[in-house]
């Protein structure tokens, strides 16, 4: 990494963590995805769209029940 | 359902040049945010247009919100007259970009790509530094969060020496 990269790479990242927990972020999150391999990543995004599909046509379910 | 599986290995089976953006790139660069659909930014020269054609004919791509029944064509010479299109088709919605906002076209977006293996399966991922480039320039209320993430990821990245 060249001096001038370098320097802007330290800069885009100062307090960046700490910014994101005042915005209301769960950076264990972050920690907990880092520490997976990319296709895991993607495979967990899928599985969850999957669980929020099944909990969306349980509420049609129900409220075309009622 | 979106099969990402099925999407990138059918490009990767026709040579399509292409690079995953938008928020399957982030997810793949560590975002904990959930995405829906598939973003990529494809080169626009002829032969790709018909690599991408071949590999997502079989998918039945639809353009999406459209009404069905309209007569839409997909075939190279439709891609070339347009620039981005969103497709829903058999295996999930697909948008496709011959540019995005803040870094322009294919051959310019590839420099803020990185190739990463996904399914075993060597694909170029826009960067962290790219998607904030990008999500700056777009500037909509709901990239902000994402810029936070991808900020506080690249710290978190340089704390862990990657």
């Amino acid at each position: 990494m060249n001096k001038e990269k370098e320097t802007i790479y330290e800069y885009k990242t100062k307090n960046a963590i700490q910014e994101a927990i005042d915005y209301g972020l769960d950076v264990t999150l972050l920690y907990e995805s880092l520490s997976l391999t990319p296709t895991i990543r993607l495979e967990r995004n899928l599985q969850m769209l999957e669980v929020i599909e099944e909990l969306r046509k349980a509420g049609e379910r129900k409220h075309a029940k009622s | 359902m979106l099969n990402l599986n099925k999407i990138l290995t059918a490009l990767q089976n026709y040579n399509v040049h292409f690079i995953l953006i938008g928020g399957q790139a982030a997810v793949v660069q560590g975002s904990a945010y959930l995405t829906y659909d598939v973003d990529i930014c494809y080169a626009r020269d002829k032969e790709n247009l018909e690599n991408i054609v071949r590999a997502l004919a079989p998918f039945h791509p639809y353009l999406r919100g459209v009404e069905k029944g309209l007569p839409f064509i997909f075939d190279a010479k439709t891609l070339e007259i347009g620039l981005n299109f969103t497709f829903t088709t058999d295996i999930g919605d697909i948008d496709i970009l011959g540019e995005i906002e803040g870094i322009g076209i294919y051959e310019e977006v590839i420099k803020h790509s990185e190739v990463m293996q996904i399914y075993d399966i060597p694909c170029n991922v826009l960067t962290i530094e790219g998607l904030i480039k990008s999500k700056k320039s777009v500037g909509r209320p709901k990239d902000e969060v994402v810029i936070k993430e991808m900020e506080a990821i690249l710290e978190i990245r340089q704390q862990q020496g990657k």
